[in-house]
């Protein structure tokens, strides 16, 4: 190789690298302003990626993901797991010695107030969390919500007139809904253990007789009764709740909801952080992402209750401030969860 | 697999902190919550067997055997019925017989104006359903020994004077009673651990089955050990009815491939060919035609409670899965990569244990046996727990990758490649591998060139079933996958508990699709089809 074509080669092999990073760095967006600590961000970039269980839609799980890769260039791992089965993989990844996941969401109380009291969590509050409701977040700061589950009455235009539908809980336990009503099952929806504790306070424990005569068909989760609520199979059901609720209603499937006089039940969905947590920096700076304004606007205009104060709703629906709500504390939740089972299993099995 | 039951064994007698307890069992025996869905379970499990047999002889005799017309057809059919995912069968029998929209309802009341009908979420409709969904076990195995009986014996029968029926009871019939007792074991096992129709139609209708509590179990409040000690007894159960089979079939013969020639002949059945056809279409219809009929035009109604017609047609629920979606893509992907591995590496692998176990080429054959069994009824999440407990931790941490999951499909479906290809070397008489012996083969030439080619067809519908269960397997995978290596049943599932039945459908249809063609392709080149009929 003559002198000069070894030149070149030299001046090539440095330059190529230094613009490949010029070019690189110039690309990397600087410090979002929804990030808490600029220090946790930059070890966040070092370690490149967050793993996160999540419980929104398949579709919704993809466009976070993507969303933040675009904010931060940090990867996120994003697997939708309904609270169930989550918990049962999070125990297992625990009781394996795995560190394999960041950051959970469950709308399973008992069992994030379960993990609690294990000292399986990190405490950790985001900045723009600070500002939510502080009924939506842990006092020790071990989870809190970025959105939460509204459970309210849907029902079939097309079967039931809305001067007939059901304008307060009460109404459900009427003896006309005969064999047109869907209901959960605590034992595999969590968010069906704090409405029948509501239902209880406001009305008394005989409401599961009441409910009983009325001969509903139960279901699993009451996503799983839209579907049926649309076809007619049973034109009402007595605890829908919003995504599913919403999703239907937008695609012009025959569905009205009705927010029941004596309020809303607010279901928690809680995220937090796990003391294993492989990426523990990326991690917070993914909560920050999920408490942050703007991912609070993209849910509410996707017809999300998200916790944060700030979002402006889309035409036609309402945020939890202009709602009438039932809400619960955590721990009297997971203190209950056990007692309203049984007396739910006593009557309908299971 | 050791690692699975071993494991099962052991957390059924541990408590919480460690310590050894019977507790587990107490609360098993003791808490009314499990014994009734306990002895549902049982009662639900021996009538879909008994009924799936029932359906599965006169159905595999007539198409097997006879002249009955359009047996082409009805082999397409039986398919279809075979590769349809549980979850789809019920959730297209709660679309055609829900009480108050089911289709089948409506039609029935606007043609009698009466307000009768029928009800799916019943016990008689969850036996229904998973009938629908086990009886082509029992098909499957049926069907293939009675292609393999020989005319011999039959015509042996008719040469002393005896008629068509008589052969059929008293010669036909008891030759193929290992696979009928196959076909019952395995139709029973398969109701003992299914999900989907105890999920879908079980729970709305308060009737309650051991799979889905055993899986509650799992979740909050986290139960191991009783879960454990409920799916010992089912593992005990399955040990008991393979023992029974080899003692009831152990000490007499069932070679029918004989080093003495003899062809098949199609049984005439005159009059009786039409009662005949009209039962098998019954049957068909009821688990293949109208499901998929109702599936598909679910997937494409834009509005189901309008009526269908050209304004109400969408693509859009097609076009999600396949192009919108990417983790209905990764999904695809995933689970294609799978199933063809699995199914290779599980045929070959069951062909190597049939072999050693039938030829008893090894002591502990009957161990062995037991092995390749176990997993068969031991319920998905237990196994899939025995599974993550064994390989998530170095050397073999294999969590995220599509590893795990493939010997989770490898070890779960070993028992249908080693029950098929078990089946297809018994049936081989050990005098024609013999015969080459003396003829100057080695063991291995009189193998490769005698017993390969005869057992060519089972080993080849091995890989089949072990593709086609692979494809749309769920109650391991979902313990097992993450975000990348999630499988179509777990897509399907996630998709139907989110109550998206529209992208259920779309992608029970695309299944229906990929699995045809896979097996006409196969058809084509090999020049067998699973369903144990060669090219002709």
């Amino acid at each position: 190789m003559t002198r000069p074509r070894k030149a070149l080669v030299i001046l090539i092999g440095v330059l190529a690298p230094a613009l490949v990073w010029l070019v690189a760095s110039a690309q990397t967006p600087g410090v979002p302003a929804w990030v808490s600590d600029p220090q946790v961000y930059a070890a966040a970039k070092k370690e490149g990626a967050v793993v996160h269980y999540c419980t929104l839609p398949q579709a919704y799980c993809e466009d976070i993901g993507r969303r933040f890769e675009k904010h931060t260039g940090i990867k996120a791992d994003i697997t939708r797991l309904s609270s169930g089965p989550q918990y049962s993989r999070l125990m297992q990844e625990h009781q394996a010695g795995l560190k394999v996941t960041d950051v959970f969401e469950i709308a399973l109380v008992a069992a994030a107030v379960e993990m609690k009291a294990k000292g399986m969590l990190e405490p950790y509050l985001p900045r723009d969390a600070a500002k939510v409701d502080a009924k939506y977040r842990d006092r020790d700061r071990l989870y809190s919500e970025y959105y939460v589950n509204v459970q309210f009455i849907a029902y079939n235009p097309k079967l039931i007139s809305a001067a007939e539908a059901p304008r307060r809980w009460k109404d459900i336990y009427d003896p006309k809904w005969k064999g047109k009503l869907t209901i959960s099952h605590p034992k595999f929806s969590g968010i069906t253990v704090d409405w029948l504790m509501w239902q209880a306070k406001l009305f008394g424990w005989d409401i599961l007789q009441k409910l009983k005569a009325n001969d509903p068909i139960i279901v699993r989760s009451s996503a799983e009764a839209i579907p049926l609520l649309v076809n007619g199979e049973r034109p009402l059901s007595a605890q829908s709740y919003s995504d599913s609720a919403w999703e239907a209603k937008l695609k012009g499937e025959p569905l009205e909801i009705s927010y029941p006089e004596e309020g809303v039940v607010v279901s928690h969905d809680y995220t937090g952080i796990l003391k294993s947590a492989p990426h523990p920096n990326a991690a917070k700076v993914f909560v920050d992402y999920l408490f942050s304004l703007e991912h609070a606007q993209w849910l509410a205009d996707h017809y999300v209750y998200v916790t944060h104060p700030a979002v402006k709703p889309p035409a036609g629906f309402k945020t939890l401030k202009d709602l009438k709500t039932l809400i619960l504390d955590a721990d009297e939740i997971a203190r209950e969860t056990k007692d309203v089972r049984e007396r739910f299993a006593a009557i309908f099995g299971g | 697999m050791t690692r699975s039951v071993g494991w099962l064994v052991l957390e059924s007698v541990r408590d919480e902190a460690g310590a050894l307890t019977l507790e587990n069992y107490r609360a098993a025996v003791t808490t009314p919550a499990f014994r009734t869905p306990a002895v549902n379970s049982f009662v639900l499990a021996t009538s879909v067997g008994l009924l799936s047999v029932l359906i599965a002889i006169p159905m595999a005799w007539a198409i097997a055997r006879t002249d009955m017309p359009w047996r082409g057809l009805m082999r397409v059919l039986v398919f279809g019925s075979v590769v349809t995912p549980g979850l789809l069968t019920a959730l297209a029998w709660i679309i055609l017989a829900g009480p108050n929209a089911g289709v089948l309802n409506k039609w029935y009341r606007a043609l009698t104006h009466s307000t009768g009908g029928v009800n799916i979420f019943t016990l008689p409709g969850v036996t229904f359903v998973a009938v629908l969904e086990c009886y082509p076990f029992a098909f499957l195995l049926i069907s293939g020994a009675l292609t393999l009986v020989s005319a011999d014996m039959e015509d042996a029968a008719s040469i002393l004077g005896s008629s068509t029926r008589r052969t059929l009871l008293n010669v036909t019939l008891p030759l193929v009673m290992p696979a009928v007792l196959a076909g019952f074991i395995l139709s029973f096992l398969e109701a003992l651990t299914l999900f989907s129709s105890p999920a879908m139609i079980g729970i709305p209708a308060r009737i309650f089955l051991l799979t889905t509590e055993i899986r509650a179990l799992f979740e909050f409040p986290r139960r191991v050990g009783v879960a454990a000690a409920l799916a010992l007894p089912l593992l005990l159960v399955t040990v008991g009815l393979l023992w029974l089979q080899a003692r009831l079939l152990g000490r007499r013969g069932y070679a029918t491939v004989t080093g003495k020639g003899g062809s098949r002949r199609l049984i005439h059945l005159g009059w009786g060919r039409w009662p005949m056809f009209g039962f098998c279409l019954l049957v068909l219809t009821c688990s293949a035609v109208l499901p998929y009929i109702v599936l598909f035009l679910y997937a494409t109604a834009r509005t189901w409670s309008e009526p269908l017609g050209v304004g109400n047609f969408t693509l859009d629920h097609f076009r999600t899965v396949l192009f919108t979606s990417s983790a209905a893509q990764r999904a695809i992907r995933n689970s294609s990569i799978l199933a063809l591995t699995a199914a290779t590496a599980a045929s070959a692998l069951g062909a190597l244990i049939a072999y050693i176990v039938e030829r008893r080429l090894l002591a502990g054959g009957p161990v062995l046996r037991l092995l390749a069994m176990a997993p068969m009824v031991i319920p998905g999440i237990v196994f899939a727990v025995g599974l993550f407990a064994g390989y998530t931790r170095p050397p073999l941490a294999l969590y995220g990758t599509l590893w795990i999951l493939f010997i989770a499909y490898l070890t779960k479906f070993l028992p249908y490649a080693f029950m098929n290809t078990a089946a297809a070397v018994r049936a081989v008489h050990p005098e024609l591998e013999e015969a080459a012996r003396i003829a100057g083969a080695g063991a291995l030439g009189a193998f490769r060139d005698v017993t390969a080619p005869l057992i060519r067809l089972g080993v080849l519908a091995s890989w089949f079933i072990v593709f086609i269960y692979s494809l749309r397997e769920l109650s391991a995978s979902i313990l097992l996958f993450t975000n990348r290596t999630t499988v179509i049943g777990v897509t399907i599932l996630d998709n139907y508990e989110f109550g998206s039945w529209r992208v259920v459908s779309a992608l029970g249809c695309l299944l229906l699709a990929v699995n045809l063609a896979v097996v006409a392709g196969a058809y084509r080149f090999v020049g067998v089809s699973f369903l144990g009929g060669a090219k002709e």
